[in-house]
């Protein structure tokens, strides 16, 4: 071939000869493909949730969220099962926040390099893949069967069964906080690494310890992404229902209807109820429950777990835009 | 305020806010007005969780401060649960089993008292648009069977064709139980037969019906009172070539329709003075008009 | 405020020298307080140390105490028929013997993770590809938002998708009367089992599909860090060298993220495989193998969620069932720790 061939006849010596041109056109067709899973992902998801709030609008009100269920949860409200998610939320928060904190500052302050830094970040891998119902049924062999005799052989009486420890909102918390421990790990420990090693060694230059660093540079800076993460583990403990179906939630616990004992209806040695696991029961085991009921349970959840989500993303949003560094 | 403190602050209002504040729903001594409110625990047979919650909210306004919780999960977990201590009266859709009774003798040290409550027919049920009305129990039993040798309609009938659908109930459903029993009938050796494998294995009473509502070639089991207008039953004759006998309140009392059983109320030893005021009114008259609205058999 | 002396007058000055010296001075609470975290700072550091260990010590309990539970049954299971025979009976009748053959269990646990990751790897890999390397600016943002939204959706509420939302449109679309061309044609194609069509509207099919749904977020941004990491002087190098966006990406930039695109998917997989509630609800229940795409399925997580509560503590199903979550455990442990070994390289960088 010369090089007359491979030039265009007309007057465009930079024109795309034949075989450019289908490479074009390969590349806008590819560029549509990939559009087009990501409208696969989007127009089911609008399409569905707009189906669910279509479905569930005949229900909702501020009235259903105040009331409690009745009738096995056939009409009625939801308040018992939110005060119960609430409960749970705080309950794990409590104990999985101090926690990985700590250990993510060992991880990222004190043991930086070396074999057990490896080790520990497969031991947070793994336990981040655990499934969900192998959660469950830790929470069951460890603290139903082990944590709790022990608590009723120390505090209860074994005459008076009212002061018995049942499976109820302590072990739940705890099979729930176990789950979200490597969330928080590995927030946390993002959040600190993201500080940059100039203010620790300002620090230590100026004779502080490595506790004095962490407490008054350190932690206060990545105050922001660890937060992140809580708000990560708020949406994750009100969403799951396989940890504490058999560690303490149940379907149906009598709630008050007015006073102080529905704002705090539970405590911890009782079951409590829990929207995942309202939602659970109404929508595979209760015959002749009303659509809209289980439509409507469906979208509070989704709404709650939303707009905790668009708590952390708007957290995002406004720390990257006051970092100063 | 301090980032160190923050922590504790949080820690301690929450402390106070979870076990300070919180009364139990039972025995509250502050408040003079509430009188003691008794729960009873009733766990088991999902056929029966209509009734035991019809029960349970007519009792609420004879006994206002006796609550009865009831669940569901199957006659087998509530069995399980009289097993654990977790429930205080166990219902059950078929007869506790000898080997249950010795664990709960062993476990708990009492023995298991039986209260019958109602009546129950099962029902066969198929698509209104399946031609044959009745059936056999041999043919059931073929039908149903590990082993056996229906697999399609037109076997049993030839007006209609298709390969037969299964729905039944979940393994631990006291109506499995007692379809199994009464149906499935024994090998050579006189063992138990059991189900054959690939029946959709449903959540409830009405899960049933609805499936052979939505399915042409569809048969399933399920209580009577689950009938709704979207399905037919069939009349089951003991032999073939028998009188087929359809579900019916007086056929389920007299046994002469072939797959009748009792409802059955467990405690293990005697029931505490509130649960046996309760199980006392589900056998006077109230409790048993209640059960015949709810579609079961009522005793008398 | 004390005055500034001149360090050799110091003593007439009425300076005290050294250790006094350094005694902190001022007063007021705040003094105090510091004074008080500064002395916990070794007990502070044993409890870092000690919460250090914390995820270790949470791994080991989980092994530890659901084989505790598994133990009394683990000699007495025939592991054989277990992994082999899908008989699955756990409440036998009167006088028969209880049978665990959880072949189809773990069948029905693989090809729904199958037909989840035959859908979510592609659309999840071409979605990631796009927001990193064709999406611009807002739209970049946008989708961003949406993929984590996506992934924030609790598996309940997919499952409760799977049963009322998607369930019914899979068994209107794979539903004819008898003997119809259509039923023909599904049959002939494995579409599905019985002859009127899809039994059931929660089968394989379904659950296959919310699955994916579930892991598509995963795979997408786990795909995208991978993308992100390779450095642009490849991309610029290859665009330079005349090659035009989608070259780049196939050419390039695929086999240099290769390790982090494989990982991200066998992390979707692992999801996949441990999810419990979305096919506890959405897959029906039926313990067979699985022969026709809409054929209901029972997969392991399910069963155990669904029979744990008629177990009896310390029976021979309580066992099995406790087995079954040693089995779940040990898969997608491995699994996680692969990938994990893939992403870091097995001689160790660590992250």
């Amino acid at each position: 071939m010369s090089l007359a061939t491979l030039a265009p006849s007309t007057g465009n010596p930079f024109a795309p000869s034949d075989f450019e041109r289908r490479k074009l056109r390969a590349v806008t067709r590819n560029k549509w493909i990939m559009f087009a899973c990501c409208a696969v992902l989007i127009i089911p998801l609008l399409l569905i949730l707009t189906h669910i709030f279509v479905q569930a609008a005949p229900v909702l009100s501020l009235d259903y969220l105040w009331e409690n269920p009745s009738n096995k949860g056939k009409s009625g409200g939801l308040w018992a099962p939110l005060i119960g998610t609430i409960y749970l939320v705080v309950g794990s928060l409590l104990i999985v926040t101090p926690i990985g904190i700590f250990a993510a500052i060992y991880l990222n302050e004190y043991a930086k390099d070396g074999w057990i830094n490896r080790i520990i970040g497969i031991t947070v891998t793994s336990l981040a893949g655990v499934p969900s119902i192998v959660h469950a049924l830790f929470g069951l062999g460890a603290f139903v069967l082990v944590l709790l005799p022990g608590i009723n052989s120390i505090v209860a009486d074994p005459k008076d069964p009212d002061t018995l420890w049942q499976a109820g909102l302590l072990t739940a918390s705890l099979t729930i906080a176990v789950m979200n421990l490597p969330v928080v790990i590995t927030s946390t420990r993002e959040a600190l690494g993201a500080v940059p090693l100039a203010f620790r060694e300002a620090c230590w230059n100026l004779g502080a310890t490595r506790w004095q660093t962490i407490r008054t540079i350190v932690l206060p800076n990545s105050l922001g992404g660890i937060l992140t993460g809580i708000i990560l583990v708020v949406s994750r403990a009100a969403g799951e229902t396989a940890p504490i179906l058999f560690t303490g939630a149940t379907f149906f616990k009598f709630v008050a209807d007015s006073g102080m004992d529905k704002v705090f209806p539970y405590n911890l040695r009782e079951p409590f109820m829990a929207m995942s696991m309202h939602l659970n029961i109404i929508s595979n085991q209760i015959s002749q429950m009303p659509d809209k009921m289980k439509f409507g349970s469906a979208a509070v959840l989704i709404a709650l777990i939303l707009v905790i989500n668009s708590f952390s993303i708007v957290l995002r949003v406004w720390l990257r835009a006051r970092k100063r560094w | 305020m301090k980032p160190s403190l923050l922590l504790p602050a949080a820690v301690c209002s929450a402390i106070i806010a979870l076990t300070g504040c919180n009364k139990k729903s039972a025995d509250d001594g502050s408040q003079p007005s509430s009188k003691k409110m008794t729960e009873i625990r009733a766990k088991g047979s999902d056929t029966m969780i209509q009734l035991a919650t019809a029960w349970s909210e007519a009792y609420r306004k004879v006994k206002p401060n006796v609550m009865v919780n009831a669940n569901g999960g199957g006659s087998g977990t509530g069995i399980a649960a009289l097993q654990n201590g977790t429930t205080d009266l166990c219902n059950a859709s078929r007869e506790i089993k000898p080997e249950e009774r010795a664990k709960v003798k062993e476990v708990t040290g009492k023995d298991v008292q039986e209260f019958v409550v109602a009546y129950d027919a099962l029902a066969v049920y198929s698509n209104p648009a399946n031609p044959i009305k009745e059936i056999s129990i041999e043919e059931l039993r073929e039908i149903w069977a590990e082993g056996g040798s229906i697999t399609t309609w037109d076997q049993v009938n030839p007006a209609m064709m298709g390969k037969i659908t299964l729905f039944g109930r979940q393994n631990n459903s006291g109506t499995y139980d007692y379809f199994r029993e009464h149906v499935c009938g024994k090998t050579a050796d006189k063992k138990q037969r059991e189900f054959r494998g690939g029946i959709s294995e449903l959540n409830g009473s009405s899960e049933v019906v609805e499936n052979v509502a939505k399915t042409p070639t569809g048969l399933g089991y399920s209580g009577m009172g689950y009938k709704t207008p979207n399905v037919n039953w069939l009349h089951i004759s003991a032999k073939k070539g028998e009188p087929a006998v359809e579900p019916g309140t007086e056929a389920a009392r007299s046994g002469s329709y072939p797959i009748s059983r009792k409802l059955y109320i467990y405690t293990a030893g005697e029931p505490s003075a509130e649960a046996k005021a309760f199980i006392d009114w589900i056998l006077s008259a109230e409790g048993q008009k209640i059960v015949a609205q709810e579609g079961f058999v009522p005793l008398k | 405020m004390s005055k500034l002396v001149a360090p050799h007058r110091a003593k007439e000055a009425g300076y005290i020298s050294t250790p006094q010296m350094t005694k902190p001075r001022g007063s007021g609470p705040s003094r105090a307080r510091f004074q008080l975290l500064d002395r916990l700072e070794k007990p502070i550091e044993w409890l870092i140390r000690a919460c250090g260990w914390s995820s270790i010590i949470g791994i080991a309990a989980i092994f530890i105490f659901i084989l505790k539970e598994a133990a009394p049954m683990v000699p007495k299971l025939d592991w054989i028929y277990f992994f082999t025979n899908s008989r699955w009976i756990p409440a036998p009748g009167s006088g028969n013997e209880a049978s665990f053959g959880a072949l189809a269990l773990i069948t029905g646990t693989f090809a729904v993770t199958g037909i989840s990751l035959l859908l979510a790897v592609p659309i999840g890999l071409g979605a990631a590809v796009y927001i990193s390397e064709f999406a611009q600016g807002k739209v970049k943002e946008t989708l961003k938002i949406v993929i984590e939204l996506l992934a924030a959706i609790p598996s309940i509420v997919w499952g409760f998708i799977g049963l009322m939302v998607l369930g019914p449109i899979v068994k209107g679309v794979f539903s004819a009367p008898v003997g119809s061309p259509w039923a023909h044609t599904m049959q002939f194609l494995h579409l599905s089992s019985g002859d009127a069509g899809a039994a059931q509207g929660t089968n394989l099919l379904t659950g296959g599909i919310i699955l994916a749904l579930m892991s598509v977020p995963l795979i997408v941004s786990l795909s995208e860090d991978a993308l992100r990491a390779v450095p642009d002087t490849f991309r610029e190098a290859s665009l330079a060298l005349g090659a035009n966006q989608w070259e780049t990406v196939r050419r390039v930039l695929f086999p240099a993220a290769r390790n982090g695109l494989l990982a991200a998917c066998m992390l979707g997989m692992g999801r996949a495989v441990g999810e419990t509630m979305a096919v506890l609800l959405a897959t029906g229940h039926s313990n067979r193998i699985p022969h026709a795409l809409t054929d209901p399925v029972r997969t392991m997580t399910a069963t155990i969620a669904a029979e744990m509560g008629e177990a009896v503590h310390g029976d021979a199903h309580y066992g099995v069932l406790f087995i079954l979550g040693i089995v779940l455990f040990v898969v997608t442990c491995s699994i996680n720790v692969a990938a994990d070994l893939i992403i870091k390289g097995v001689k160790g960088k660590t992250s």
